[in-house]
C-alpha cells in the first residue's frame, strides 16, 4: 500500500504545547513541582560536590598531595629498609610532564617525642621546608610560632593534639626517637618552632615535622627518601600522572600511589558520598517521574475520545505514541530547564557566602571538611541531573503514550 | 452504477461478561457510488456497529466487508488507519472535532496527514470552510461555534481528504430541527454536485426523507430495504399537498419549485449568502 501518512514537526509541537495548554492550571502547578523538584535537586547536587570538592582539596592539599612514590613495599611496611635511595631517577622525569604542578621528598617514620615527664608516640615527617610549600598548603596551618626556617637545622613543628598530650610550649626543648634503616634506636634534640592546626585529628594527634636533610644525616640514610610526593595541576590528572610515572618507572622498584590509595577511607567516604548523591536525584526524579505520570494519565483519559477520533480519522498508532511521548518530554523539558535555572541561581547566590556549618564542625573535621560548604555546579552534575530528568521524561512519556496506541476505537467513540 | 461497499454474511456479537449481545446477524449490503443512502433503524438495532465496520472502527466476527475491492477484515490496524485517511470521510453525532484546533486547523489536519505541506493543506481548509458557508469562522475554536457550525466544520474535515464515500453516524441528533434540515440539504446538495457517497445512520425522519435509498435495520438485520432516483434538495420541504390543488396552481407551483430546485442545484453567491 503505497498510500502514507505524514505529519511534521511543527505539528507535533503546535498539538503538544495546546494540549499543555488545555488545562492550564494543571499544567502550572506540575511544572512549579517540576521547578521546585529540580531546583532543590540542583542544589543538593551543587551542596554535595562542593563538600566533596572541598574534602578532596583538603585531604590532598594538607598531606598527601595528588600522588606519591615509594620504594616497592613501603606503604605497607612502613619500614626504613623500603626507601628510594637515588630520587634524582624519579625528579629527572618531573621536568618534562606539564600536568606536574611540583613535588617534594619526604622522610616518614614513627617514632616517640618526649619532653619533661611527657612523651607520646609520633609519625615523624621530615621534608624540604621550601618544596613542601609547592605541594601542600600545611604550612597554612600553622596556627603558633613560625613554618620550619631554611638553615635551621633543629626546628620542629608538632601537631596541636600531640603538644598538648606531652605538654610541649614554643621553644622548649623536644627530644625525638626513632629507628635507624639498619635497627638501631637513636634519639635527638630538637626545638619547637611551630604548632600545626590542619583540622584532621589523624595529623594533628601524631605529626612531627622536622628538616629533610637533618633527618638524612640523623637517620643515616644519606640522600635517601621514603615519599616523593607529587602535586597535579588539577585534581582530574590524578590518574594520568599516575599512569606517565607507571609506564616510565619499574614496577619491581616503585610504588605509585594516586591519593585515593593512600587513605581508603576517605576513598570510601568519597564513594559513599557519590552514592548518596546518586540517591537524592533518584528520589527527585522518581517524584517528578510519578508527577509527570499522574498529569499524563489524567490527560489522556479526559481525551481518550479526542483520541479515537484522531486516529479514525487518519493518525496512525505511531503519530499518537510519538504526539504524548512529546508533549512529556516538553513538560518535562521546560519544568527540568526553568528548574535548574532556578537552582543554579539558588547556587550563584550562595557561592560568595557559602553555607556555615561551624557548630557542627566538630562532626565534620574528621572528613577534613571546612565549616563553610561552597556549593559548586559542576558539569558533570549538571549532565547527570537534566540526563536523569530526560531518562525520566521519557520514562513517564512513554507509559501513557503506549496506552493511547491501546486504545479501542469503538470504544473511545461511544464516549459521551 | 459500480458498487463501493459490498458486506457479505456479516456477524458482529459483543460480550459483556459471558452474556452475549448480537449485534449483526448475517448482514448483506452492497452500496453503489453516488448514493445518498441511510441506515434506519431504533437505538440497539446495529446502525452504528455497521458503519463502524465499515468504516475499517470495528472489527466483524465473521463475514466480509471490502470497500473498493478491498477486504477491509484482513487489514492490519495501521493499513486499516491509512485506508480511512485516503478513502472515508467521517461525521460523527458529537462533531468530534480536536479541541486544540480552529475550525481551519481542524480541517487542515487530514490533508497535513496525507502528506500535504501546511500552505497547501491551509488553502484546501478555506477552499471546504467555502463550501459549507462558515468561511468567517475558520479561526474559531470549536468551542467557540454552535453545534450546526461544528457539523459543517465536521463534514468539511471529513470532505478535505477527498474521500470516495463519507460515512456519518447520526450526524443531525445533536442539532435542533431547522439546523438539521440545512445540514442535511448541505449533504444532499454535495452528494449530487460531488458525487461522493454518503452513508448516513440514523433515526431522524428528515434524513430518512432525503435518503435515495433506505435500509432500515431491526435487531442486528436487514428488515426493509428500498431506493429511489435521487432526490432533490427540495424534497425534504415536500410537505405541500400538490395533488389537491387546481390544475393551474399546480402547474405554477411546480414551476416555481423547479426554479428554487435549479438555484439550490448551483446556488449563486448571493443565494448563498441568503440561504
Amino acid at each position: 500500500m503505497a498510500e502514507s501518512t505524514r505529519l511534521g514537526l511543527m505539528t507535533y509541537l503546535l498539538l503538544a504545547v495546546r494540549n499543555l495548554m488545555r488545562n492550564q492550571r494543571r499544567t502550572t502547578i506540575t511544572l512549579l513541582t517540576m521547578i521546585f523538584g529540580i531546583a532543590v535537586l540542583t542544589l543538593l547536587s551543587a551542596l554535595n560536590d562542593g563538600w566533596l570538592s572541598q574534602m578532596k582539596t583538603n585531604f590532598i592539599l594538607s598531606y598527601t598531595g595528588h600522588a606519591q612514590i615509594h620504594a616497592k613495599g613501603f606503604e605497607a611496611s612502613q619500614n626504613l629498609r623500603d626507601r628510594i635511595t637515588d630520587p634524582e631517577e624519579v625528579t629527572r622525569l618531573m621536568q618534562s610532564y606539564p600536568e606536574i604542578l611540583g613535588w617534594t621528598q619526604r622522610i616518614r617514620t614513627s617514632g616517640l617525642a618526649s619532653v619533661g615527664g611527657g612523651s607520646a608516640g609520633i609519625q615523624i615527617m621530615a621534608t624540604d621546608s621550601e618544596q613542601e610549600t609547592w605541594v601542600t598548603s600545611i604550612h597554612e596551618h600553622v596556627t603558633k610560632g613560625t613554618w620550619l626556617r631554611p638553615g635551621m637545622s633543629q626546628d620542629l613543628l608538632l601537631g596541636a593534639t600531640v603538644a598538648d598530650t606531652i605538654g610541649a610550649s614554643l621553644g622548649d626543648r623536644v627530644i625525638l626517637m626513632a629507628q635507624r634503616p639498619a635497627g638501631e634506636m637513636v634519639s635527638e634534640v630538637f626545638y619547637l618552632r611551630g604548632i600545626l592546626e590542619t583540622g584532621a585529628p589523624q595529623i594533628d594527634r601524631t605529626l612531627a615535622l622536622i628538616p629533610l636533610n637533618t633527618a638524612q644525616v640523623w637517620l643515616k640514610m644519606g640522600q635517601s627518601i621514603t615519599d616523593i610526593v607529587v602535586r597535579a595541576d588539577r585534581h582530574e590528572n590524578t590518574d594520568l600522572v599516575v599512569r606517565l610515572f607507571a609506564q616510565q618507572l619499574s614496577d619491581q622498584t616503585y610504588e605509585i600511589m594516586p591519593w585515593q590509595e593512600l587513605d581508603p577511607m576517605v576513598r570510601q567516604w568519597l564513594e559513599f558520598s557519590d552514592a548518596y548523591g546518586l540517591v537524592i536525584i533518584l528520589v527527585v526524579v522518581i517524584l517528578v517521574l510519578v508527577e509527570i505520570l499522574n498529569t499524563m494519565l489524567i490527560s489522556l483519559h479526559e481525551r481518550h475520545k479526542e483520541l479515537g477520533v484522531i486516529v479514525a480519522i487518519g493518525t496512525t498508532r505511531f503519530q499518537i505514541f510519538s504526539m504524548l511521548l512529546l508533549e512529556a518530554v516538553l513538560l518535562i523539558f521546560i519544568g527540568a530547564s526553568l528548574g535548574y535555572l532556578a537552582g543554579s541561581l539558588l547556587v550563584y547566590s550562595l557561592s560568595g557566602s557559602g553555607i556555615d556549618l561551624s557548630g557542627y564542625a566538630n562532626a565534620f573535621q574528621f572528613f577534613y571538611m571546612n565549616p563553610v560548604i561552597y556549593p559548586d555546579l559542576t558539569t558533570d552534575s549538571a549532565i547527570r541531573i537534566l540526563g536523569t530528568t530526560l531518562v525520566a521524561a521519557l520514562l513517564a512519556g512513554v507509559y501513557p503514550a503506549w496506552k493511547a496506541t491501546r486504545l479501542s476505537l469503538s470504544q473511545a467513540l461511544r464516549i459521551q | 452504477m459500480t458498487s463501493i461497499i459490498k458486506t457479505h454474511d456479516l456477524h458482529k456479537c459483543y460480550w459483556v461478561g459471558t452474556m452475549p449481545h448480537p449485534a449483526l446477524h448475517g448482514i448483506n449490503l452492497d452500496i453503489k457510488q453516488g448514493e445518498f443512502a441511510v441506515l434506519a433503524g431504533r437505538s440497539g438495532s446495529g446502525k452504528s456497529t455497521l458503519l463502524n465496520i465499515i468504516g475499517a472502527l470495528e472489527s466483524a466476527d465473521s463475514g466480509s466487508v471490502e470497500v473498493f475491492g478491498q477486504n477491509i477484515l484482513e487489514m492490519t490496524q495501521d493499513q486499516r488507519t491509512r485506508f480511512r485517511l485516503h478513502n472515508i470521510g467521517f461525521v460523527f453525532q458529537a462533531y468530534n472535532l480536536i479541541r486544540v484546533f480552529s475550525a481551519r486547523e481542524n480541517i487542515a489536519y487530514v490533508c497535513q496527514l496525507q502528506g500535504k505541506s501546511k500552505e497547501e493543506s491551509l488553502e484546501i481548509a478555506n477552499h471546504w470552510l467555502r463550501e459549507v458557508e462558515i468561511e468567517h469562522l475558520g479561526y474559531r475554536r470549536p468551542d467557540q461555534l454552535s453545534g450546526g457550525q461544528q457539523q459543517r466544520v465536521a463534514i468539511a474535515r471529513a470532505l478535505a481528504s477527498d474521500p470516495k464515500i463519507i460515512l456519518a453516524d447520526e450526524p443531525t441528533a445533536n442539532l435542533d430541527t431547522q439546523t438539521g434540515r440545512n445540514l442535511i440539504h448541505l449533504m444532499q446538495d454535495l452528494n449530487q454536485r460531488l458525487g461522493t457517497t454518503f452513508l448516513i445512520s440514523s433515526h431522524d425522519p428528515d434524513v430518512k426523507e432525503a435518503a435515495s435509498r433506505l435500509i432500515k435495520l431491526a435487531d442486528g438485520q436487514i428488515v426493509d430495504e428500498w431506493s429511489t432516483i435521487p432526490k432533490t434538495p427540495t424534497s425534504i420541504y415536500s410537505d405541500c399537498p400538490v395533488q389537491n390543488m387546481p390544475f393551474g396552481e399546480r402547474v405554477q407551483f411546480m414551476i416555481k419549485r423547479l426554479i428554487r430546485w435549479r438555484r439550490i442545484r448551483k446556488p449563486s453567491k448571493k443565494n448563498r449568502r441568503r440561504s
